[in-house]
């Protein structure tokens, strides 16, 4: 952004007069101009008028003009190298697309889509006009609930974990069939909070807070629950942020309580644990659009047909690579005739383990109905290949 | 998280309206500085030389050479003033909110990967400004300013821009053209460039409204004043409107009754709104949308319709499965095993492993469960219980 940058900056210093161009400001032009029109004004009161006078008055008229005129054209030139600029650096305009998303069910979808998400990322007044200005209907259970989540991540955030621990005891659990070591966690931060508390060699509050309440969390958390208590060879905090147990000191002890809490209460309620409009925003803008119009382009190049809804085209053109957290789903394509698995067509596993589709398998078969694997020297009986569920 | 570098050419390409319209914007206050420059000085300019002319054919007096300074100066300050205004209200902001825009865009060069904090809030605001976007352009006007103003992000979003373009929208649908063939003449230019006939149509609109109410005689003038000038180009539909003079509204003729038909008033705010949209850069589809259809794109599987939806994948939520029946599906080459236990990832290091009856899960989950079930493990699916023993190795390339 550099370049237009430095290109808008000369543009102001032009408009404000603070650059060195050849031209006065136009603010200056017209200001000499009226000196001369108020100085041949009081003049006319005093003396005849001569042709001297109005030939004065013509010759500033069109010399002011013409500075003024200069001026424009130097700041019009200024304008237009901002827009060469603003051109090279977004050289690709926006495709255009069909209206999207217009039926009947997908804009109510869409609109539900959007409430949602400002309950969930806590955004309530605009959630409630929303609400209002477009008419959709959402649970009131959801709206509470939500409600509920921000209440305790505000309290989290104020360092009170009181709010989180009653919720983690009413969905135990739900927890502990997750494993989840959260409320382990809350209760953690509280202890280190009492510890970096404290004035040595007083732990008193910190030890009773173990004792009583980790003490609970042993079986689970032994390791940890014996870092916690060691590490108060190396109090104060100065030790024992270089010491083998710097992690404890630091603050994502603390701060990562809330995306853990987050989480776990979003999964509680079915919801997945990253904000869904995010994560396909993210991707759709963060280079599967661009890789689509380089697609469309060839194609358009290439004169071949092009549909909106169909797959997108084959021979690798249009393959966007996902990041290994956007990978929610098993994909199975066949090493063999690069196809993805299908219901119709799906992953078969032979005895040597090695697994193709199961078309690959038929065309592989020789007439004895056995299949040697494309892979290893294995021979396998077709019928005996097992039929595999990711 | 993944250590994914930014994309910038990628993420660049939804910017450039971002940038151009405060761009286009600022063209326009030249242009109305450049009206304006004309307009007085062009007064001016005809005040001296008259004066000069009238002294030389010696028919003025002192009192009409004094009024006639006067005229000047008064033309002069109220030029000075028109700029200084100009400049303050408009031309000056808006070269303010460039630049602000431009250091939004910086940042975003400065990013090193999708993983850091920085990333995720440049882009939840990017969310955020897609969202003020979408809700202008639906009509959902106090949602959109309620949002950029709780999220600070006023001068990114082009509230003002939408809100004209909808006054005008709201003027064609209460069936009046003015207030758009006003938008159409302070654009003439730039709506030649794009060879648009919008002037036209709305000028059209308008004498059908004479015919239909009858008003034969002015309908006349008004085709004489303003669509002869479009003779060259649309004599036909000229002529074929002029005809409505000699047919009732209520006629049942074809053509007749398609010019009388007031949905034209709805392919008029459409085209409207294109041509308002193109002149100021701005997308024709909504941002949101395009972000939403290539991203659906990248992860629509036939696995999401499937009845096991997975809680975190975005496209197994209902109510975005209904917006991916649009989106083809994601093409892959490659095969991606992820384990149903433990979300992870099945790959060399945690090899996936099948039960005798084809369910697959990665070694690790099925070490962990068997660690804690005395070596035998439960297939969550299928309900088959067997030895970790038995399981067998799977090769996936």
């Amino acid at each position: 952004m550099d370049v237009p940058v430095k290109e808008l900056a000369k543009l102001r210093a032009v408009t404000e007069g603070t650059s060195k161009g050849k031209n006065p400001s136009i603010e200056g032009s017209l200001d000499s101009l009226l000196q001369t029109l108020y100085q041949v004004k009081d003049k006319m009161e005093t003396e005849p008028v001569t042709e001297d006078t109005l030939a004065l008055i013509a010759q500033t008229v069109e010399a002011k003009k013409k500075e003024i005129d200069e001026k424009q054209k130097e700041i019009y030139n200024a304008i237009v190298r901002l827009g060469k600029t603003l051109d090279k650096t977004f050289t690709q305009p926006l495709p255009s697309y069909d209206p999207l998303f217009v039926a009947d069910d997908a804009k109510a979808s869409l609109d539900a889509i959007v409430a949602v998400h400002f309950l969930r990322t806590g955004q309530f007044s605009t959630a409630e006009m929303f609400i209002q200005e477009s008419g959709v209907t959402i649970d009131a259970e959801i709206r509470s609930k939500f409600e509920e989540l921000h209440r305790i991540l505000t309290a989290l955030r104020m360092q009170d974990i009181g709010p989180a621990l009653e919720w983690c005891s009413k969905n135990r659990q739900f927890l502990q069939s997750k494993s989840s070591p959260l409320e382990f966690y809350l209760h953690r931060s509280q202890y280190i909070r009492l510890l970096l508390a404290c004035k040595p060699p007083d732990y008193q509050p910190a030890l009773f807070y173990a004792n009583t309440v980790l003490r609970n969390f042993y079986t689970e958390h032994t390791a940890e629950f014996r870092r916690l208590l060691a590490c108060v060879m190396y109090l104060p905090k100065q030790k024992l942020e270089y010491s083998p147990y710097a992690d404890l000191a630091s603050s994502t002890v603390h701060t990562d309580l809330e995306s853990l809490f987050a989480t776990e209460y979003c999964a509680s309620l079915g919801m997945s644990h990253q904000v869904p409009l995010r994560v396909v925003g993210d991707i759709g803008a963060g280079g599967a659009l661009a890789r689509i119009e380089k697609a469309r382009t060839v194609m358009k190049e290439k004169k071949s047909e092009w549909s909106q809804s169909d797959e997108l085209p084959v021979r690798g053109l249009i393959e966007i690579t996902l990041a290994p957290e956007h990978r929610y789903h098993s994909i199975f394509a066949c090493p063999v005739s690069k196809e993805q698995s299908t219901e119709q067509n799906p992953p078969m596993m032979m005895v040597c383990g090695h697994v193709i589709t199961k078309d690959s398998l038929q065309k592989l078969s020789k007439n004895n109905g056995r299949v040697k694997c494309p892979y290893c020297p294995a021979e396998s009986v077709q019928t005996s290949a097992l039929r595999i569920y990711f | 998280m993944s250590t994914t570098k930014v994309n910038v050419d990628g993420m660049l390409l939804f910017e450039q309206p971002f940038a151009r319209v405060p761009y286009e914007n600022y063209r326009k206050v030249f242009r109305a500085s450049q009206r304006n420059i004309e307009k007085e000085l062009g007064s001016v300019l005809s005040l001296s030389n008259d004066l000069q002319k009238r002294s030389m054919a010696n028919e003025g007096n002192v009192e009409e050479a004094v009024k006639a300074v006067d005229g000047m100066i008064g033309r002069v300050e109220n030029l000075k003033r028109k700029l200084s205004d100009l400049q303050e209200n408009n031309g000056k902001p808006t070269l303010d909110v460039i630049l602000e825009r431009l250091h939004h865009l910086a940042n975003l060069e400065t990013l090193p990967t999708t993983n850091c904090a920085d990333h995720s809030r440049w882009a939840d605001t990017r969310l955020d400004r897609w969202l003020v976007d979408w809700a202008l352009r639906g009509g959902r006007h106090q949602t959109a300013r309620t949002l950029a103003q709780e999220r600070g992000i006023e001068t990114l979003v082009d509230i003002d821009l939408f809100m004209d373009i909808h006054r005008i929208e709201s003027a064609l649908r209460r069936h009046s053209c003015a207030e758009a063939i006003a938008w159409c003449s302070e654009n003439k230019t730039a709506l030649r460039k794009i060879k648009s006939t919008l002037e036209f149509e709305l000028r059209l609109q308008e004498y059908i409204e004479l015919a239909r109410a009858r008003k034969t005689q002015e309908a006349i003038t008004y085709s004489r004043k303003y669509l002869i000038s479009w003779q060259e180009t649309h004599l036909s539909q000229i002529m074929q409107a002029s005809a409505l003079l000699a047919v009732l509204p209520s006629t049942n003729c074809g053509q007749y009754k398609r010019l009388y038909d007031n949905s034209r008033w709805i392919s008029l705010i459409q085209a409207f709104r294109l041509a308002a949209y193109t002149l100021n850069s701005l997308s024709t589809e909504p941002l949101l949308n395009l972000a939403l259809y290539a991203g659906l794109a990248a992860l629509k599987l036939p696995a999401c319709y499937d009845h096991n939806p997975n809680v975190n994948c975005p496209v197994c939520d209902p109510n975005i499965r209904v917006l991916a029946n649009e989106v083809p599906y994601s093409h892959h080459t490659n095969s991606t095993i992820v384990c149903r236990l433990s979300g992870k990832i099945m790959d060399e290091d945690n090899m996936p492993m099948a039960f005798p009856n084809g369910y697959v899960y990665s070694r690790e989950a099925l070490e962990e469960m068997a660690a804690k079930n005395d070596g035998k493990v439960t297939c969550p699916q299928s309900n088959h219980t067997c030895d970790f023993s038995a399981l067998k190795k799977v090769f996936v390339s």
